[in-house]
């Protein structure tokens, strides 16, 4: 009697086990495929202060030989950091300066047909670097 | 009679013993700053907000994304025309050649505002040509506008200086070029445009020695004086 009922805590203590690491590894699997990755990886913006600190220029906005259905448009882009910016439209003059990061951005009005915007930015040294993009003003569907 | 007892025994202990392995196992979940949610209808709730916020950004995504597309299929190229082929034009700006391709649907507009025929179009016409990008950058024209030839405004020269004097009486300021250390006398008018960064306007007067300066003017001819075009006043 006694060998038997040992035998029968040994088979149920493994059976018990086995059910259990079961469950376990199952419900792990499960709560894994709720998990959310971030696509901005972190500390990107740390990339920033890599930069090299001669005078560059980048328009993000608007796009060369585009079209615009606005009288007005987005100038950004980026450049050094805290360097002069100077925005000449068909239709006004602008002077500003790029954020800590490099970052610009201002709205200038259109006219009508050919626009040509150059933007320029021009260093504590003197030093310049110039854009040139044409944008078209036309509220006719295309 | 004690055989039935004894197989009833190892049963029960055998379940006894199952269920108290389960006990003992069971999985711990850790402790989450975020209390999950306990029944299954918050569950659901949660659920549905989740979709619906994904859905949310699906569409924004969507939407910005044709408007990209939008921007970057209908384009402009403006130029001169220099070459005109059956259905192609080929114009010339400063970023150099661009291809229109001329469809029967393609509008073409005259200087006068009157529709033109593709023949009417001439070598050395400037135009507007506006439709979507097509293979190898050649631009499928929906509509060509042609424009008055534009006189290329003289190049803007940009400085940045510190000013060393001001003549009221001949509306002189002479300053020195940060980037060249050389010395520019610029010649201010009416016309000219003197601000103090960022915003506010300022008159002839006010400009002074050692102020720190932004000129704008025009590249002037040899043997003549620059006029500006804009003194901005920096801080």
């Amino acid at each position: 009697m006694k060998k038997e009922v040992l035998l029968a805590i040994i088979i149920g203590f493994g059976i018990g086990l086995v059910a259990t690491f079961g469950l376990y590894s199952a419900r792990k699997t499960i709560g894994g495929s709720y998990q959310i990755y971030s696509p901005v990886p972190e500390g990107k913006n740390e990339q920033v202060a890599n930069l090299p600190i001669d005078l560059s220029l980048s328009l993000s906005s608007p796009l060369d030989e585009s079209i615009s259905k606005d009288p007005k448009t987005k100038v950004s882009g980026s450049t050094s950091p805290s360097t002069w910016v100077v925005i000449f439209s068909e239709k006004e003059e602008k002077l500003m300066k790029s954020d800590e990061k490099g970052q610009f951005e201002t709205e200038v009005a259109l006219i009508s047909g050919e626009n040509e915007i150059e933007v320029t930015a021009l260093s504590e040294s003197g030093n310049t670097i110039k854009k040139i993009i044409t944008v078209v003003y036309s509220t006719v569907e295309i | 009679m004690t055989n039935k007892n004894n197989q009833r025994n190892i049963i029960l202990t055998i379940l006894g013993v199952v269920l108290f392995c389960f006990y003992v196992f069971k999985p711990i979940s850790a402790v989450s700053p975020t209390p999950a949610p306990d029944t299954e209808t918050e569950n659901a709730t949660s659920s549905s907000i989740t979709e619906e916020k994904i859905k949310e950004f699906r569409d924004y995504a969507k939407e910005e994304v044709s408007k990209i597309k939008e921007k970057i299929e209908k384009r402009a190229y403006v130029g001169t025309i220099i070459q005109i082929t059956d259905s192609t034009l080929t114009l010339e700006n400063f970023r150099g050649k661009r291809r229109v391709r001329l469809a029967e649907e393609t509008t073409i507009i005259a200087t006068n505002k009157k529709e033109i025929k593709a023949k009417d179009l001439a070598l050395e016409d400037k135009v507007i040509a506006m439709g979507t990008m097509g293979s190898n950058e050649i631009l499928e024209a929906v509509r060509v506008v042609v424009t008055k030839p534009t006189v290329n405004p003289s190049e803007n020269t940009i400085s940045l200086g510190i000013i060393i004097s001001v003549n009221a009486k001949t509306s002189r300021i002479k300053f020195s070029d940060v980037k060249n250390q050389t010395e520019i006398e610029i010649k201010v008018e009416k016309e000219t445009k003197i601000m103090q960064y960022p915003a506010s306007s300022l008159k002839f007067s006010d400009l002074e020695e050692n102020q720190k300066i932004i000129v704008v003017h025009p590249k002037a001819k040899e043997a003549e004086l620059p006029l500006a075009k804009s003194i901005y006043l920096l801080p």
